[in-house]
């Protein structure tokens, strides 16, 4: 007999759902980690204390042998990967984003790119998703230092049929690669049995007033957004930027060919991220563009639940819907 | 000596405790010392004095003690070398030349632009090298994962790391050390090159690590003590390592002379961490190592 003490357990320490009415998330993408362990004897998983969250919960249970808790040493568990796989191995690195990008860069710079030793970094728990623990564990540069690591295979994800397809398709990448993965549990943006195309890169609409470029959170909120921008008679793109590296700058070409009008939308530092990247490919190649970003600002950020911070930094399909009007009515 | 090995090397196999003698040993320290200056001459920059401190440890692991497959330098069941202080690859250059690993005219191209052979071991240009290194403090995490690979696939292979006394700072050194132990990881052997000398000064005045051996056994391993330029003593230590089935890991603490066998470099140590001889002072050093030999 139990007796209703009214506590919640959570089932996932650090889930970013605490509150919502859907507390089970990430369900693709512990199947597809289970199937690539079941198929692939030389995969293993490394984790800093966080592989028996519910992300990698499954492959641990049946596969023991295959994983290794390092503890809470984050760069001890990236040049253990290394060394797994510079023995033939195929290491999957389950970790906080924060630590794992910005602790590990080094790690990561100089034992996995240097080396192009094939391990998989999962990078769960960023962006804003852990805000309410404060802006310690705030992931959103990211992206800003791993892009700037060659020969890191650099993407980020917008949902968990998205996640379960890089997954699947990177299990022998000659090199190693950081997967940002999103919340889990929001809701999908591609069908289960998706598949992502060569170019590393998905477009939605075919509207021509604005092209919005976005990746993970970014493009879920973007999509919605669209929808609504549409019913008030404005024709959006949307860009899914799987792979910010290597990055097909065709996205840009094919952006600039609808309109000048370009709107990258992300949960990043304005400074870095896919921001930054398009601003870079933009200039270098002298392109004339009317360019515009929803991103973090670069100054003291609050502290809450993650959906009040997206409420503050407009990162919501209102937020993109006013700027997006914003932007039209300039010219 | 060929054995039939169980992956079928088509070439020779060198087996662990290879027959040599001590004096042997002793004389290819010496050699390696010497080969040292010469590649550093071509290359107009180098660090002698940290290489010269492990020139016994390089001498008896290379010549006596790994299993190794030069003609197969990915053979999946070689004994592992990783180069935690990175900065002595000078002193693996001769040797795995030697060992028919690369050609011998490789070794003039060392320091040069694209050349393989580099200050600082880079395992996608030279064969015979098990993991980059460079980075302070990463080699024994590195080790960790291929010990834990070997118990994996089942080999008995042995990874042996190689660390400088002033690269136990590192935190992540001691990351690993906590690792080893809480794994049971008894193919796993880390040598820590005592030479005493850091950048900065003498180790144990600029950040002390001592007691280097209770450290070591307070995370879990067995630790010994021994002279490293005692090539006897280095030896036994060697022969003495546990079945690598075993579940403790082996700390080595070799007690060395940064710049060991030229005078001015044992006096000195911290101005030949890094530099280059000129003639005179490179005649001088040359003579100082050859007269060690009888």
């Amino acid at each position: 007999m139990t007796v209703d003490t009214g506590s919640t357990a959570i089932a996932d320490p650090f889930s970013s759902n605490a509150g919502a009415t859907e507390v089970t998330g990430g369900e693709a993408i512990a199947r597809e980690l289970l199937r690539i362990a079941d198929t692939r004897d030389e995969v293993v998983l490394v984790s800093p204390d966080v592989g028996l969250s519910p992300l990698s919960a499954a492959f641990v249970d049946r596969h023991p042998n295959r994983y290794f808790d390092v503890g809470i040493a984050e760069n001890n568990a990236i040049s253990v990967a290394a060394g797994l796989a510079a023995s033939g191995l195929i290491p999957y690195v389950v970790g906080m984003s924060a630590f794992t990008a910005l602790k590990c860069a080094e790690q990561i710079r100089t034992d996995l790119a240097y080396t192009r030793m094939r391990v998989r970094l999962i990078a769960a728990w960023g962006g804003m998703d852990m805000g309410y623990f404060g802006t310690s564990h705030l992931a959103l540069e990211d992206l800003a230092v791993t892009r700037a690591i060659p020969g890191l295979a650099v993407a980020s994800v917008a949902d968990d049929a998205a996640a379960s397809a890089v997954l699947g398709s990177t299990v022998d990448l000659d090199g190693p690669l950081y997967l940002r993965i999103g919340p889990t549990g929001h809701a999908p943006v591609y069908p289960a049995d998706f598949s992502v195309p060569a170019q590393g890169w998905t477009e939605f609409g075919q509207g021509s007033d604005i092209t919005i470029l976005a990746h993970g959170l970014g493009t879920g909120i973007a999509v919605t957004a669209a929808k609504e921008l549409a019913a008030a008679g404005i024709g959006v793109t949307v860009i899914d930027v799987i792979y910010l590296a290597p990055f097909d700058e065709k996205i840009v070409e094919r952006a600039l060919s609808r309109n000048e009008r370009i709107l990258v939308v992300e949960e990043h530092l304005s400074i870095g991220g896919l921001g930054s990247l398009v601003s870079e490919v933009l200039t270098r190649r002298r392109l004339r563009a009317a360019f515009a970003a929803i991103s973090l600002p670069a100054t003291d950020l609050a502290t809450a639940l993650p959906h009040h911070l997206r409420e503050r930094y407009n990162l919501t399909p209102a937020g993109v819907v006013n700027k997006v009007k914003e932007l039209i009515a300039e010219r | 000596m060929t054995v039939a090995s169980p992956t079928g090397v088509s070439g020779e196999v060198l087996d662990r405790r290879r027959s040599v003698d001590a004096a042997e040993l002793e004389r290819r320290a010496n050699w390696i010392r010497l080969e040292v200056i010469r590649l550093i001459g071509r290359a107009g920059l180098g660090h002698y004095s940290s290489t010269f401190s492990c020139a016994e440890l390089l001498s008896v692991l290379y010549y006596h003690t790994l299993r190794l497959a030069p003609s197969e330098p990915q053979w999946p069941d070689r004994d592992r070398f990783v180069l935690g202080k990175g900065h002595v690859a000078v002193g693996l250059w001769p040797i795995l030349a030697d060992l028919g690993y690369f050609p011998e005219g490789w070794l003039d191209t060392f320091g040069s632009i694209d050349a393989p052979l580099t200050d600082h071991p880079n395992m996608r240009t030279a064969p015979g090298i098990d993991f980059s290194s460079g980075a302070l403090g990463h080699n024994l995490s590195v080790g960790i994962g291929m010990a834990l690979a070997a118990r994996l696939r089942g080999s008995d292979y042995r990874t042996v790391v190689l660390t400088g006394d002033g690269e136990l700072h590192e935190g992540q050194v001691w990351e690993a050390a906590m690792a080893a132990s809480h794994y049971g990881l008894g193919s796993l052997v880390a040598i820590v090159d005592a030479n005493g000398s850091c950048a900065d000064g003498p180790t144990s005045s600029v950040m002390n690590i001592e007691p280097i051996a209770d450290r070591f056994r307070a995370f879990g391993w067995n630790a010994i003590e021994i002279d490293g330029h005692d090539v006897g003593a280095v030896m036994v230590a060697l022969d003495g390592l546990p079945d690598p089935g075993s579940r403790t890991p082996t700390c080595i603490v070799a007690r060395t002379l940064k710049g060991k066998g030229v005078s001015f470099m044992e006096s000195n140590p911290r101005d030949w961490h890094l530099g280059f001889l000129g003639p005179q002072d490179r005649d001088q050093a040359e003579r100082e190592i050859r007269s060690k030999e009888s």
